[in-house]
């Protein structure tokens, strides 16, 4: 079997970071519309809940061109369902069946079936009721679905090139995500590193870990909520956490290892040089305090650009429409004499 | 008859299941003594089944921009042994004639020296590729694959309505309907051997194989497709994952040192042979049409050195054109001195004086079909035409006559088919597939189109037509 | 008997970097009958291997590809070539001579409408104007259309493009040689005179601007064969012509035509150097 066309692995390495995406959105929309009904003041969510909400998501000039104000409504709307943000759920998911349909002879049928079906599914939601619940039957949706598309892929792939690029995009989006979301919450709730929280933040720390899909996993291992340090831990450098940056980080190693040994692609060494730099200087910083998490995860971000680019160049550079290439156009001349 | 077939009309056709006295012929026999006792429902539930396998595995036809599924009727169409032994002599007799003729319009043209077809009519062809002119295509083979289109008459004879040389489809779909036939009808089986049709696209890998340049190691092939927006992707899909080779478009390939790479993961990979399912003109940039963004810039180049293999080769069109279809059986007469075993529609071509004017006086009873047509596009059926219809194809005829031939109407043979609880008659037709490596193969079996319409002639999925799985009887 | 050396230079400018430039050149005269082809070579810059092949119509191309980046692109046919007068006209064919069914059989495609020549209503009404039909003699014919095609149309370069059709330069009445010649060819097709299209250079010792490429036209003539006229120069004496190739019109024999990946394209110079050779 010869390696994979850089264009079909460019595609599925993005199908899965689409995926990935709306999964993370899904649950941010869910975690922050829970938030704000629990508190009731709609000026404080404006402010403490829906802004940072578009800054996690990096979309903030976008959103700024598109509505005048972060509320409930407009946020909900951009990040979920907006066909001019190319990041929404629904754009997530009509971009990931788009590239599903150009490389359906790899996925499995039951694959490309799931895909097909949640984002026929939402299109009809689109344009259904408005009520409240909406973001959470939204959430739930999404989140299922993607479960399940993750379900399929790991239960029914065969572990080739195909399986791995959609690995390796999943998480590199994870981790990139996941550090989003800690530096502009940590940026916000703690802007002195202050080592104890009070009451009101007890709240938001709560809200974050289940951001983070970590709410559960921090009871179970009875991590103490009034310690960011411990926090932050589970959520960076725990390397047995599905969500830690640390854990993302080793998944896009593994992938790329095997992408190398099974010959798919010639080597990876920048990328895999920047993974093991970013994960030592994630553990190394953990203790020394003199760095704020947030400028921890800021550099994350963008080392993770850097391996994304990085991979982008081991990987795709022969894709049609890659770096290296351009418009075709053509050229002719004529006869003309007088 | 039983309740199914309550309704069902015999009269004016050749009816491909029962006999004049509205017996079973004998291969139906079985078949027939299984279907009688079913109830209406169980077979609407069995064909609600057949539609739901297709649904699912996004088996569709884009007709105007809508996907459709293909519409798959469960009474399988039969051919027996004997039958089919006949047709698949005629079928190898007609490609390789074929085959004989590119390669001579190409190359040497005897055949306008000799006077067997007029020089005009090959260069009139649209399908007629001048850049093709002086190239020998690796194994100097031109057809690769190819759908001829078969036709059973009113006296039961079967007849070549066309050849389908450029890119016909519809293999997947031979293969997808026995799959599903199976799964949801398995008793209809029972007590028939049928020939197998899932190593079509194996006999069609090992037809590309064949047309490699390279004789060390296997054969680098790959599917060119124009791109999902195409009405037969899903077909392009299904035959690069048969056929375990990759699926690229234009841009996966690269010409470099007048050899086509595949651009994948790893770097440049040679490709040998390209199943192309793009049209001619759009192959290459350079030497084809200018603003063709789907094709691949110095291919052509590549293919005059012989480095690479595209199947079908291009050019193919002028054998598959309209007009030259009346000549094939002079072609068949004269490159391999024998008489053609399978006959053809008698065909009047519009720039004779004698044959236009016969046309035009007679349009209300003849078919005239567009010589570069496909799909049932560019068709007018006389007797079932308006008179507008008739008029304006007057018009075209006179305004362009070597754009037209004129055919008597063939009334084509009919078969049950279930609609609205019971089976009722529909005139149906056969595109069967050859694949030309080393010999030409048939695939045993072939894509029995359904005209749903009753008293339509026009089978076309591409106009709303439907399928049958078609058993060839092992004996 | 005179004896020419042509140096035709085509220079294309990018705005930024092309790559991947794969072109085909119809720059190379063949020997035939008129002309001995003593002296034939292309270069490339930067430089490429030429792969040569003979076309439909026995036209010489010459193929290359540039992978690298490039900014620019120039490519120079040099030739030395003998060329010895064209036969006089001759006169009296009667335009019964073209019903031989046998003309229609053989020289169809010069018959038919091809890609850039066709002939819409404004071609039979500018066919009516000439106002030629009491013309008995069918070389006569030919020379009164070449006529009326060169008084009809003014030779204005940049009006038209390469691809621009019969009806267009009609309507704008005016053009280069090539249109010039997609009009003439439309107007002999059209009556029954097979008719194809020359591309070539014309030397013209006189001439005090940089010359270019150039298009002319054949017409067959029954008991003769190929004839050659010019709506650009309908002077009789056609003696300074180099041809290159011959076809259905200019898509036929372009003088380059390719592909490239890129920047757009700055700027194209298409010179023509001749002169007389001892």
């Amino acid at each position: 079997m010869s390696p994979m066309l850089a264009r079909v692995a460019d595609n599925l390495y993005w199908i899965a970071r689409a995926i990935e995406r709306a999964d993370t959105y899904a649950r941010l929309l869910e975690v922050s519309h829970a938030m704000t009904r629990e508190s009731g003041d709609v000026s404080y969510g404006a402010r403490t809940v829906w802004e940072p909400l578009v800054e996690i998501t990096g979309d903030m000039e976008r959103f700024e061109q598109l509505f005048h104000v972060a509320d409930e409504e407009s946020v909900v709307q951009f990040l979920a369902t907006s066909p001019d943000n190319p990041n929404s759920i629904t754009s997530c998911l009509r971009r990931a069946r788009q590239n599903a349909q150009s490389v359906r002879d790899l996925l499995p049928t039951d694959v490309w079936e799931a895909l097909n079906t949640v984002y026929l599914e939402l299109a009809e939601a689109e344009t259904g009721n408005d009520d409240r619940e909406r973001v959470y039957l939204l959430s739930r949706q999404v989140r299922r679905a993607v479960a399940l598309l993750h379900g399929l892929i790991d239960g029914g792939m065969r572990r080739d090139g195909s399986w791995y690029f959609l690995r390796l995009g999943r998480f590199t989006e994870r981790a990139e995500k996941s550090a989003r979301l800690l530096e502009v919450k940590y940026r916000l709730l703690l802007p002195d590193d202050a080592a104890l929280i009070g009451g009101v933040e007890l709240h938001q720390w709560r809200s974050l870990l289940r951001s983070a899909g970590a709410d559960e996993a921090s009871r179970r291992l009875d991590v103490d909520l009034a310690s960011p340090r411990r926090l932050a831990q589970l959520l960076v450098t725990d390397d047995r956490f599905p969500r830690s940056v640390v854990y993302c980080l080793d998944q896009v190693a593994m992938a790329l290892t095997s992408l190398v040994a099974g010959g798919d692609i010639a080597e990876a060494d920048t990328a895999l040089t920047l993974v093991g730099q970013t994960r030592a200087a994630l553990i190394a910083a953990e203790s020394l305090p003199s760095q704020s998490l947030a400028e921890r995860m800021d550099r994350v971000q963008r080392q993770c650009n850097a391996i994304d680019e990085a991979v982008a160049l081991s990987c795709f550079a022969y894709s049609p429409g890659a770096g290296m290439e351009g418009t075709q156009r053509a050229q002719a001349a004529r006869q003309a004499q007088n | 008859m039983s309740v199914l077939f309550a309704d069902y009309a015999l009269s004016g056709y050749y009816d491909e299941m029962f006999d004049d006295d509205a017996a079973p012929r004998a291969p139906y026999a079985g078949l027939y003594g299984e279907v009688e006792h079913l109830e209406a429902g169980v077979f609407t539930r069995k064909s609600d089944l057949a539609g739901a396998c297709y649904l699912n595995e996004g088996i569709t036809f884009s007709h105007h921009g809508q996907e459709h599924p293909f519409p798959f009727d469960l009474l399988p169409r039969l051919i027996s042994a004997a039958e089919w032994r006949r047709l698949e002599d005629g079928l190898r007799q007609r490609v390789t004639a074929l085959d004989r003729f590119l390669s001579d319009a190409y190359g040497p043209q005897r055949c306008l020296s000799d006077g067997v077809i007029p020089r005009s009519l090959l260069t009139s062809c649209k399908g007629y590729i001048r850049e093709m002119v002086g190239i020998t295509p690796p194994n100097d083979r031109w057809v690769h694959v190819a759908g001829i289109d078969l036709v059973r008459d009113g006296a039961g004879e079967w007849r070549v309505l066309e050849d389908n040389l450029r890119t016909p489809s519809g293999i997947s779909y031979v293969v997808q309907n026995r799959n599903f036939m199976r799964r949801v009808f398995p008793e209809a089986f029972a007590g028939y051997a049928v020939r197998r049709v899932d190593n079509a696209p194996m006999m069609l890998r090992r037809a590309l194989a064949a047309a490699s340049p390279v004789d060390v190691g296997p054969a680098r092939i790959v599917v060119l497709t124009p791109g999902p927006m195409n009405a037969a992707y899903y077909e392009h899909t299904f035959l690069a994952q048969q056929m375990g080779v990759p699926l690229a478009e234009g841009r996966d390939l690269v010409v470099r040192g007048r050899r086509v790479y595949l651009k994948t993961t790893a770097g440049y990979e040679p490709v040998d042979v390209i199943y192309r399912r793009l049209d001619d003109w759009f192959l290459d940039p350079v030497a084809l049409r200018q603003d063709s963004l789907l094709g691949v810039p110095g291919l052509i180049g590549a293919y005059r050195a012989g480095n690479v293999a595209i199947c079908t080769a291009p050019g193919t069109g002028i054998a598959d054109d309209k007009a030259v279809y009346a000549y094939v059986p002079r072609l068949i007469r004269y490159y391999l001195g024998e008489e053609p075993i399978l006959k053809q529609v008698p065909t009047y071509l519009l720039e004779d004086h004698d044959d236009r004017e016969h046309v035009l006086a007679n349009l209300d009873s003849l078919v005239v079909k567009a010589v570069d047509g496909a799909g049932g596009y560019g068709i007018m059926i006389g007797p079932h035409a308006s008179s507008d219809e008739r008029r304006e194809f007057a018009e075209r005829i006179t305004a362009n006559p070597r754009g037209y031939i004129a055919q008597d109407t063939v009334t084509l043979s009919r078969a049950p088919v279930f609609q609205g609880g019971r089976f009722a008659a529909r005139h149906i037709d056969l595109r069967p597939f050859v694949m030309f490596g080393e010999t030409p193969e048939v695939v045993p079996g072939g894509l029995t189109r359904v005209a749903l319409t009753e008293g339509s002639l026009v089978v076309n999925s591409s106009q709303g037509g439907g399928s049958k799985d078609t058993w060839v009887l092992e004996r | 008997m005179l004896k020419l050396r042509v140096k035709h230079r085509t220079e294309m400018r990018y705005a930024g970097e092309a790559h991947d430039s794969i072109n085909e050149v119809r720059l190379s005269p063949r020997s035939n009958g008129r002309q001995q082809v003593e002296l034939s070579a292309i270069t490339v810059e930067p430089s490429a291997s030429i792969h040569r092949h003979h076309d439909a119509f026995g036209n010489e191309v010459a193929w290359f590809q540039v992978t690298d980046p490039h900014r620019s692109l120039v490519v120079e046919s040099d030739v030395l070539v003998a060329v010895t007068p064209h036969p006089p006209h001759p006169d009296d064919v009667p335009w019964s001579a073209l019903d031989d069914p046998s003309i229609r059989t053989e020289l169809g495609e010069y018959l038919d409408q091809s890609p850039l020549v066709d002939w819409p209503e404004a071609v039979h009404q500018f066919a009516d104007s000439l106002d030629l039909d009491d013309i008995h003699d069918i070389v006569a014919w030919v020379r009164a259309t070449e006529i009326g095609v060169n008084r009809a149309i003014t030779y204005v370069p940049g009006v038209t493009d390469v691809d621009t059709t019969v009806e267009h330069v009609l309507q704008v009445r005016s053009g280069v040689c090539q249109d010039m010649a997609h009009l003439f060819l439309a107007l002999c097709r059209r009556r029954g005179i097979p008719a194809r299209y020359v591309s070539g250079w014309l030397y013209e010792p006189g001439r005090d601007t940089p010359s270019e490429s150039h298009a002319w036209c054949e017409a067959w003539i029954p008991g003769v064969g190929w004839m050659e006229f010019d709506p650009t120069h309908p002077e009789p004496e056609l003696n300074r012509y180099v041809r290159i190739g011959v076809g259905r019109d200019y898509t036929d024999v372009p003088p380059f035509r390719g592909s490239y990946v890129g920047a757009a394209t700055e700027r194209m110079v298409v010179t023509v150097e001749m002169s007389e050779v001892e």
